[in-house]
């Protein structure tokens, strides 16, 4: 298991590599053009849990955003989510470092394919997106 | 008059050159090559400086550079002269040599060179039989009688700059031109000559007989002022005819127009401008919305059943009893580290007491220390983040709907405004505001116009009453001074010379006018490269030029690609040469710059046509002077010549070669 290095108080980890992927999706014209951090790190995380492959983070990953940050934001309540699924409990949230981790492992696989989609189907990925969220409303939400 | 040879030493970059230029009838073409900046223009100076003391282009980014060349005052010993000097050889109609030579001395020392203030010579060598003639009295005189120098820009110019010539060049002084060039000035030399003559009788006459001599001064100068009159009659009249025919124009494109339309049309397309604006806005905004929805929206919507299933653990922990707990396990923990329970029993000594705890302890799930966080995050999933993807597809659809509904609009609006652009780009709210004011100063000028002919006739009769009176007066007084006679027949005869010459030299304008007029058709229409393009040529009083195309609309030279404003710029010239009284050659520089190889080749086709025999010297380039234009033009030169640049240590020179 990857080690999460850095300041204290700082989470969603990922190494130098992986920064420049988020920094270019972030600012240059893609459509994930001036998104924050922390949503843009969820899409890749559901990216990552949806191929079901979780990637180790490596010795070079550090946390980037302030963990104050991230308390109270929806991502807080994703992570715990996932986690638990992952663990079949919601145990596994009284260790806070692996639940962090098991999300930010699937992140990191999450952001590297979504690096790629942006450069196979560029501005055809939010339709692709689109298109799947549709498909989930109607089968979770179309009866309500 | 011929150009025979040209010598030229130590001017600019020619150090020691002689041109024979081609003078048979059949060749008289002379050409020199030359490739920008070795010297053609400089030849072109050189010509200017020895007949009239000045060069024709200046040499703006080196105003000082002496006109000695470099080689030769980086050769010559300290403490000797250089002589630059450059001659031209004329033969004239008698065969007979007539040569212009404009030398300057220069001293070199100290390596300096220092021009002689008494080193400039200008000497004109004639021919009488077998002897020449060397004066330098008579020279400027002489040059001015054979080439004046206001009509040099007409016989050596520029062909480079030849198309800008009805743009540079104001009708007035086309037209000044023209009557330099046909000499009808010296008609009005005559004019004047008469005037004198006639004064001088007047007065003669007045001292003889003083009323009749009054009668007739007073009838000559009542005589200027109808011509006065007259002169300013006749320039209404022209301007009259000039404004009524502008105007014809303005109104047809007015009518043409539709002010109406266009000034609806104008504002429509404002307004479709400015909803054309907020529709892209919208669509903008919408597609941001639909964007940030779909993002945000999609990592919450696909975890749907993790969260579903986070609420079912949440449930799960609840019926256990963790949420909420009964006791925190930290807090149990806590107890037992500082041996005090919260009842107050010292739990060191108090044994039973403390194995309740540890039990206790060892029942307490771990989940408890972060029950309130658990109880949160089920509360804040419940509520609002499942909550919130209900109203996704219904937000979708309305950004959706937006987008569709004003790209439609959009393209709607974006038809019908180049529909509009492409009417208003004919008839322009602008070009209307312009005509409509041309109009207006079109009428003013009739008006004006108009008043003045009416006051020069009211003033014209009114002046020849008088004049009557006088004559009148003239004839009682002569009747009694028979000795008087004789002048008063000199003085009416004088009177008739000029009223004579004044009508030989109206109706010569007229017909040059029309000569010019016709001669430039003639050239301009057989030149043509597309073909019937062009129809017809007007020149107006002012020799203002009209080209008529074949749709029958008439256009001003400044509407021609700079190909016909080059091609009609040399046919006018050609023209004015036609009927210039002067037998000169013809020098152009670099003529075919900016020609296309069409052009090129019709040129070259019809240029012996235009100049119609007259010894022509060609300045060109190699680009210019391509293998096809040669092809076409060789049967009528006699002679070429390359300009070879050298660059040497000593400095720069120029020789001009004779080809083959």
């Amino acid at each position: 298991m990857a080690r999460a290095k850095g300041t204290e108080g700082r989470r969603l980890t990922y190494d130098d590599e992986d920064n420049e992927i988020y920094t270019n999706l972030i600012a240059s014209s893609t459509p994930f053009k001036k998104l924050s951090i922390i949503d843009l790190f969820s899409i890749a995380l559901i990216k990552g849990k949806k191929l079901g492959i979780r990637t180790e983070l490596g010795d070079g990953a550090i946390g980037r955003v302030r963990k104050s940050t991230i308390d109270g934001t929806n991502l807080r309540y994703l992570m715990m989510a996932i986690a638990s699924d992952e663990e079949k409990s919601i145990d596994v949230l009284t260790d806070e470092n692996k639940y962090f981790t098991i999300c930010e492992e699937y992140a990191k696989t999450g952001i590297e394919l979504i690096n790629s989609e942006v450069l196979n189907k560029r501005n055809k990925i939010l339709d692709d997106m689109e298109d799947e969220l549709l498909k989930f409303y109607d089968k979770y939400l179309g009866e309500s | 008059m011929d150009l025979n040879k040209v010598i030229i030493k130590n001017y600019r970059q020619y150090r020691d050159i002689v041109i024979d230029f081609a003078r048979d009838s059949n060749e008289n073409f002379t050409v020199i090559k030359g490739n920008n900046g070795t010297g053609k223009t400089t030849l072109l100076n050189a010509l200017s400086w020895c007949l009239y003391g000045e060069e024709i282009h200046d040499y703006k980014d080196d105003s000082s550079m002496s006109i000695c060349n470099n080689k030769s005052l980086k050769l010559a010993e300290n403490n000797s002269d250089i002589l630059v000097c450059v001659e031209m050889e004329f033969i004239d109609e008698n065969d007979e040599i007539l040569s212009f030579r404009r030398s300057r001395k220069f001293h070199k020392t100290n390596d300096d060179l220092i021009a002689d203030a008494f080193g400039d010579t200008f000497e004109v060598i004639t021919q009488d039989g077998d002897d020449f003639v060397i004066t330098e009295d008579n020279a400027v005189y002489i040059v001015e009688s054979r080439i004046p120098k206001d009509i040099e820009d007409y016989f050596f110019f520029d062909g480079a700059r030849l198309s800008e010539y009805f743009q540079n060049t104001s009708n007035k002084k086309i037209k000044d031109a023209v009557l330099e060039l046909s000499q009808l000035n010296l008609i009005l030399t005559l004019n004047n000559n008469l005037k004198n003559v006639e004064e001088r009788y007047i007065k003669k006459q007045k001292d003889i007989a003083p009323v009749l001599g009054r009668a007739n001064e007073e009838i000559s100068n009542l005589n200027s002022q109808v011509n006065i009159y007259e002169t300013s009659l006749e320039t209404s009249k022209n301007k009259l005819k000039e404004f009524s025919n502008e105007l014809k124009i303005v109104e047809e494109e007015l009518m043409k127009s539709n002010v109406n339309e266009v000034s609806e049309k104008s504002k429509r397309d404002k307004e479709l401008k400015r909803r054309i604006k907020k529709a892209k806005s919208n669509v903008n905004s919408a597609k941001e919305k639909r964007r940030k929805l779909i993002l945000e929206t999609y990592p919450y919507m696909l975890s749907y059943n993790y969260f579903t299933h986070f609420l079912k653990y949440g449930e799960s922990t609840r019926k256990k009893g963790f949420i909420p707990p009964k006791f925190k396990r930290g807090f149990l923990e806590d107890m037992l580290k500082e041996g005090i329970c919260i009842c107050g029993a010292d739990l060191k000594t108090d044994t039973a007491h403390r194995k309740a705890i540890e039990a206790l302890l060892e029942e307490t799930n771990p989940l408890t220390d972060k029950s309130e966080e658990i109880t949160l995050a089920i509360a804040h999933v419940k509520e609002v983040i499942l909550k919130d993807l209900k109203s996704f597809k219904a937000d979708l659809k309305e950004y959706k709907q937006i987008i569709a509904e004003n790209e439609a609009d959009l393209d709607e609006m974006i038809e019908e405004r180049k529909t509009i652009r492409a009417f208003l780009e004919k008839y322009s709210e602008d070009r209307i505001k312009e005509l409509t004011s041309l109009k207006t100063s079109y009428e003013k000028e009739i008006r004006n116009h108009e008043r003045n002919m009416g006051r020069c006739e009211s003033e014209i009769s009114s002046i020849r009453k008088k004049i009557g009176k006088w004559k009148k007066v003239q004839t009682q007084e002569a009747k009694m001074q028979i000795e008087l006679e004789e002048y008063n027949k000199k003085i009416n005869f004088t009177r008739n010379a000029i009223d004579a010459a004044k009508t030989v030299r109206s109706e010569l304008t007229e017909n040059m006018r029309l000569k010019i007029e016709n001669l430039t058709k003639e050239k301009f229409i057989k030149i043509q490269w597309k073909d019937d393009e062009f129809v017809d040529i007007r020149l107006d009083q002012n020799y203002g030029v009209f080209v008529k195309n074949r749709t029958g609309k008439e256009e001003r030279p400044g509407d021609l690609s700079d190909g016909e404003k080059l091609c009609l710029g040399l046919c006018f010239m050609s023209a004015l040469h036609n009927v210039s009284g002067f037998e000169l050659p013809i020098v152009m520089d670099t003529p075919l710059g900016n020609l296309d190889v069409d052009m090129r080749h019709n040129i070259a086709e019809f240029l012996p046509q235009f100049v119609g025999g007259k010894q022509i010297v060609l300045l060109v380039t190699s680009t210019e002077y391509t293998d096809d234009f040669r092809e076409t033009l060789l049967d009528h030169v006699g002679k070429e010549y390359t300009i070879e640049w050298n660059n040497s240590e000593d400095g720069k020179e120029s020789r001009v070669v004779l080809d083959g």
